[in-house]
């Protein structure tokens, strides 16, 4: 293993929490958390294990803010037509 | 169709499967509720599917731009098996989001897996076992990592993956921590899922742990301080 490897991995060791949860708990729970982002009004107090794994997971990680980006288009579009 | 998409034009004649026209308008998405939106799912309507893959084809534009070559390509491929997704799997969706949150959820899960495969295609579990531990490159991180060196925490922590983990985690954590490869693809060469590697690694850092325990040691003691 490089150092870089073992530094990710202690950090890893580190932040363990027994009641994580894992990648399809997330996904179930994760169109809600975005909802709530999007909304501003507490994602992270109203779903703090998703939000926990979000950050310990890449490829959740990587999802969530492509969804955003997602999100924020449709969003955007919804906008333009409520003010057209 | 995804290596062509990625290389090279984004459209040609084996271009995604029509399920609903193809050109997505913004005009054409009406304000609907989650009801509305599932009630024409179910019944096939075709107004509904239209919008639905309009605002699929919207919403991966945004989701890809920026991470691959051709986004606009590769939106309206990926939203083709989106919507099939999403009609196939309705059942899962409970109404704790909005429909179109989960609809786009469903499609940019689709898109992002399809394309980290992709990314991994060419390489082989133990072809990248075989190219053993990657060089180190040097960036700002190496600093710590140089601290942990001398600190022999490096070391410590080299004996415990090999004498404590299993095979299968101790594989899992090569393939993601050293060679950077992506967990469902992992899970994947590991014939799992990625929830199950998640798992795998959460087992990982418990007996890590309780083995650095044992020792008087924890994570903390090995990272120093910064």
């Amino acid at each position: 293993m490089t150092p870089h490897a073992v530094r990710l991995l202690l950090l890893d060791i580190r932040n363990l929490r027994p009641d994580e949860i894992g990648c399809d708990s997330c996904y179930e729970q994760v169109a809600a958390f975005a909802d709530a982002t999007l909304a501003g009004c507490g994602a992270v107090e109203a779903l703090p294990l998703v939000a926990d794994h979000l950050a310990r997971c890449s490829a959740c990680r990587s999802e969530f803010e492509a969804l955003l980006d997602a999100l924020h288009a449709i969003e955007g579009d919804a906008s333009a037509l409520a003010l057209a | 169709m995804l290596t062509d998409l990625l290389a090279s034009s984004p459209t040609g004649p084996d271009a995604p499967r029509a399920v609903a026209p193809r050109t997505p308008s913004v005009s054409s998405t009406l304000p609907r509720d989650n009801e509305a939106w599932v009630a024409g799912c179910r019944s096939g309507d075709a107004q509904t599917l239209t919008d639905l893959r309009a605002l699929l084809v919207r919403a991966l534009r945004a989701a890809l731009a920026g991470r691959v070559p051709e986004p606009d390509a590769l939106a309206e491929d990926f939203a083709q098996d989106a919507l099939l997704s999403i009609l196939t799997h309705m059942d899962s969706f409970r109404g704790e989001a909005r429909f179109t949150t989960w609809a786009a959820k469903v499609a940019v899960r689709h898109a992002t897996g399809q394309l980290r495969r992709h990314r991994w295609a060419d390489v082989s579990l133990d072809a990248l076992q075989a190219r053993g531990t990657p060089p180190v490159m040097p960036d700002a991180a190496d600093v710590a990592d140089a601290m942990l060196e001398q600190a022999e925490a490096v070391a410590i922590v080299r004996r415990l993956v090999a004498t404590v983990l299993t095979d299968r985690q101790r594989t899992a954590i090569e393939a993601e921590l050293v060679h950077g490869v992506a967990p469902d693809v992992v899970a994947e060469w590991m014939g799992t899922n990625r929830n199950a590697l998640y798992k795998l690694y959460f087992d990982a850092r418990v007996r890590l742990r309780q083995a650095l325990a044992d020792e008087g040691l924890s994570a903390d003691d090995l990272l120093g301080p910064g």
